[in-house]
């Protein structure tokens, strides 16, 4: 009974997923082709004839009404075609493959980093409310969570690489150690590729980003957990633990910890969309390529399949780490599966 | 499982590995013997069919070879063609080639190969295709020995081959699939030049020099490593750390004269074939009458707009065409006089004027400039409001009169180094959306016509002079200054570069190192 009572709310979440892209895709198709601009003129290229545009506008079916384009464009989508960008003639479905990868390791990395910092000192401030230790995480996390990404990572390269030069100034790796391309994720493929330093030399290249990247969503991630845990640390379970005479290390850990991982798992997979988004400020800066960049570039080149492809890649990633969260919730959470499971054996 | 006291070991480990890094490093690059360019923007494909793009070029131009070339005195010289000859109606152009040319998989460059990139150029009608619209079919005559037929006269098509690159034909025809090989050739080459392509990973591309080239020169970098590096403030820090040996697109006046200053790096401050212009739409609202356009271009800071905004890297205008163009007539040199503003603006019978003028934002100086213009056009009582705009969505724009801006601000360079190929492009009535301001003037296109169909070089040269200055009566553009554009390079490991009027605003395989 609980499988098919899990496998019925997996089905619901898809089909809204399902949904959810669709829209996302007639949306932003709609956007796309109110940015001023002409597909076929970009992509002839800045100086082409008006009979090589004319050409080119045939080739790409642009002379259709807009209806059909669509109807034709969510076809493609339907068998896994994302169409041909235009300003690198590739499929985007290839590119993407290219560049999503190092953006999702900075992600990744950017998220470890914001929880591993974000989560102890939440659980230290909890722990002394009020103290001093509560007072010093509370500024930093204000004053971080303030801290504009783009003017973060540009005091961030400036001071630790171009002053104090203890980290490099921008890339993914030293040209040195240009590993082969297994994963296409830079830390990851030097590991792999097992040459002696190129591990550790990636690495060195992702800490600036990761950390300026990290440095929002690690403030908010602070300051819920704190909140959270504090509203905890009252409730009769606490108290009863206490009581019985447990350490305040082990009612951290123990008790309180666990019963306020929900709201975080919840606050992670809504930062990871925006993660992803606001790669493309520091990508620029730390000259990382990625899906940022790559998506910027198609909107200059009003590269209509590619700035489609990227969104529709993108939201579809984000909506599987959503479905995620939310089985995790459910896995983890009784009172989640008390809540979407009520009436059905549990 | 590993207990949390050895995972805390590993991360102190992993910590104190990544900081001390830099001891232990491998070296597995030559940097003594390499280059490393940096620029914004992407490389968005190898194919040498987008070498419109600034990007590509650079990277296709150290691949590939050109049948001909521009010298230092913009004159056009011989590369994978010795010999070239211009029919004296200009419908068609005989080559010799050079025989001792193999590609870098040993075939043996001939007629057909030519044959082939202009014929793959005509079927996809793409990129640098359009500077060789006229080409029609390549009569081989031998290995060494070819003519081509234009579809109609064309005396630029000569100059416009200085774009072409030319591809190993057997090759490419063997990868071709179903869309000419434009798949294939994203990040495979065919080519015959200097060097070739090591790798092209993100947005790096290393091109290392081949051993057998025709035109061999051992002070050629071993590698030129092309780095994608976006921001000016980066590509300054990188240039100062010594981690870039020079950088062109993306780098700010500003930037490069800092680093210029600091003495860690010398600013080139190269001069391509570059003007920067405001380009009226001469044919609807009040820019149509040519008295307002000339009124707005006698209202404008030429001077300060050059020194503070291009920190003097550029010339005053005088003319149409930028000061570095051959065949250019003698013309006064742009100036402010406001007050011969405000009279032709009375003249005209213009008050309380209100004019829209797109720029792109992403462009630093051009934000500047518009505040400038802004300034001084309210000085004369004129409202100027500014209008951010891609400059993808500004060819869109120019589909037709009506929609085509009252004033756009736009730096123009010549792909290459002939008054045709601005000229009858941006002021022929019947170029299309590449004549931004819409011009329409019956003589000039007389005149164009007929520089067009005559092989005679002297009588071009004649009739372009006319033209310019017929163009520079009627004001469709407000010429302001030819500019420079800031290359910061190291000198202590590159010797001075130097401008090329085909790959803007230098070819990176004129690099050369330091002894």
């Amino acid at each position: 009974m609980r499988s098919r009572a899990y496998a019925r709310y997996i089905g619901r979440r898809l089909i809204f997923a399902v949904l959810t892209l669709l829209g996302l895709l007639a949306l932003v198709f709609l956007m796309v082709k109110l940015i001023p601009g002409d597909e076929a003129r970009a992509a002839a290229g800045p100086e082409a004839t008006p009979a090589q545009i004319e050409a080119v506008r045939e080739r790409l079916g642009l002379d259709a009404p807009l209806a059909v384009q669509f109807v034709r464009f969510a076809g493609r989508y339907a068998q896994g075609d994302l169409g041909t960008s235009t300003s690198t003639l590739q499929p985007v479905l290839a590119d993407l493959t290219a560049v999503l990868p190092g953006t999702l390791e900075l992600v990744a990395f950017a998220m470890t980093l914001s929880l591993l910092l974000a989560v102890p000192a939440a659980a230290v401030a909890a722990a002394r409310h009020g103290g001093g230790a509560d007072l010093a995480t509370r500024v930093t996390a204000v004053t971080l969570g303030g801290l504009p990404t783009f003017w973060l990572a540009l005091m961030l390269q400036y001071i630790f690489a171009t002053r104090l030069g203890w980290l490099p100034i921008s890339g993914q790796q030293s040209f040195e150690f240009f590993t082969g391309e297994v994963t296409r994720m830079p830390v990851l493929d030097a590991l792999i590729s097992g040459i002696p330093g190129a591990f550790t030399d990636a690495l060195r290249y992702i800490l600036l980003p990761a950390f300026a990247l990290s440095a929002l969503f690690m403030a908010q991630t602070f300051r819920m957990l704190r909140a959270t845990l504090l509203g905890l640390m009252d409730l009769d379970f606490i108290c009863a633990a206490r009581a019985k005479g447990a350490a305040p290390l082990r009612i951290m850990l123990r008790h309180a910890l666990p019963n306020a991982l929900g709201p975080i798992l919840t606050l992670v997979g809504m930062q990871f969309g925006l993660m992803v988004g606001s790669a493309v400020l520091v990508e620029g800066i730390f000259a990382r390529p990625g899906v940022g960049s790559y998506l910027a570039n198609a909107v200059a080149q009003k590269d209509t399949y590619a700035v489609l492809g990227t969104v529709f890649f993108v939201g579809g990633m984000v909506c599987v780490v959503n479905l995620l969260v939310d089985i995790l919730h459910l896995v983890i959470d009784p009172r989640v599966r008390a809540s979407q499971f009520h009436g059905e054996a549990t | 499982m590993p207990s949390f006291r050895d995972t805390t070991r590993l991360f102190a480990v992993l910590t104190i590995g990544t900081m001390l890094a830099p001891a232990a490093l491998a070296q597995q690059f030559d940097r003594a013997k390499s280059v490393i360019f940096a620029n914004g923007g992407v490389v968005a494909t190898l194919d040498p069919l987008r070498a419109d793009y600034a990007q590509t070029n650079f990277v296709a131009s150290t691949i590939y070879d050109t049948l001909v070339a521009f010298d230092g005195a913009a004159r056009i010289a011989p590369r994978l063609a010795t010999g070239f000859e211009v029919a004296p109606d200009a419908t068609s152009v005989t080559l010799t080639l050079r025989g001792d040319v193999t590609f870098h998989d040993g075939t043996r460059f001939t007629a057909r190969d030519v044959a082939y990139t202009l014929d793959r150029l005509k079927a996809l009608g793409l990129g640098v295709a359009a500077q060789v619209a006229e080409y029609d079919r390549t009569e081989i005559i031998d290995d060494t020995r070819l003519t081509i037929h234009l579809s109609r006269p064309s005396s630029l098509f000569l100059g416009a081959l200085s774009k072409i690159y030319i591809l190993n034909a057997e090759r490419v025809r063997a990868n071709e699939g179903a869309d000419m090989a434009q798949a294939w050739l994203q990040g495979n080459t065919a080519g015959s030049g200097p060097y070739d392509v090591t790798l092209a990973r993100g947005d790096n591309v290393i091109v290392k020099r081949v051993a057998d080239h025709w035109a061999p020169d051992d002070s050629r970098p071993e590698a030129i490593v092309f780095r994608r590096i976006d921001e000016s403030a980066t590509q300054r820090d990188e240039i100062r750390a010594g981690n870039v040996d020079l950088s062109v697109l993306g780098m700010g006046y500003r930037d490069a004269q800092e680093l210029d200053r600091s003495g860690a790096a010398t600013d080139a401050a190269l001069r391509p074939v570059l003007q920067t212009n405001v380009v009226f739409n001469t044919r609807s609202g009040p820019t149509a009458d040519p008295r307002v356009r000339k009124a707005i271009r006698l209202a404008y800071d030429y001077a300060g707009g050059l020194s503070g905004i291009r920190m003097g890297n550029g010339t005053l205008s005088n003319g149409p065409l930028p000061v570095t163009m051959p065949c250019r007539p003698d013309l006064p040199a742009v100036a402010q006089d406001q007050q011969a503003a405000r009279d032709l603006l009375a003249e005209a019978g213009q008050t309380g004027l209100k004019l829209t003028m797109h720029y792109q934002p992403t462009i630093e100086v051009q934000r500047q400039e518009a505040t400038l213009l802004q300034s001084n056009l309210r000085e004369i009582g004129v409202e100027l409001a500014l209008e951010p705009v891609t400059f993808a969505a500004y060819m869109g724009m120019l589909a037709s009169p009506e929609t085509t801006p009252q004033m756009m601000l736009l730096d123009d360079f010549a792909q290459f180094p002939d008054p045709g190929a601005m000229l009858q492009k941006g002021y022929h009535s019947k170029a299309g959306a590449t004549n931004r301001s819409a011009f329409a003037d019956s003589e000039v296109d007389a005149l164009l016509d007929k520089a067009m169909a005559t092989g005679d070089a002297e009588l071009r040269c004649g009739l372009y002079k006319q033209v310019q200055e017929r163009i520079e009566d009627a004001s469709p553009i407000m010429p302001m200054y030819s500019v420079g554009r800031p290359v910061p390079y190291r000198h202590q490991h590159l010797q001075p570069v130097q401008v090329s009027y085909t790959v803007f605003p230098l070819a990176p395989a004129d690099l050369r190192l330091k002894d």
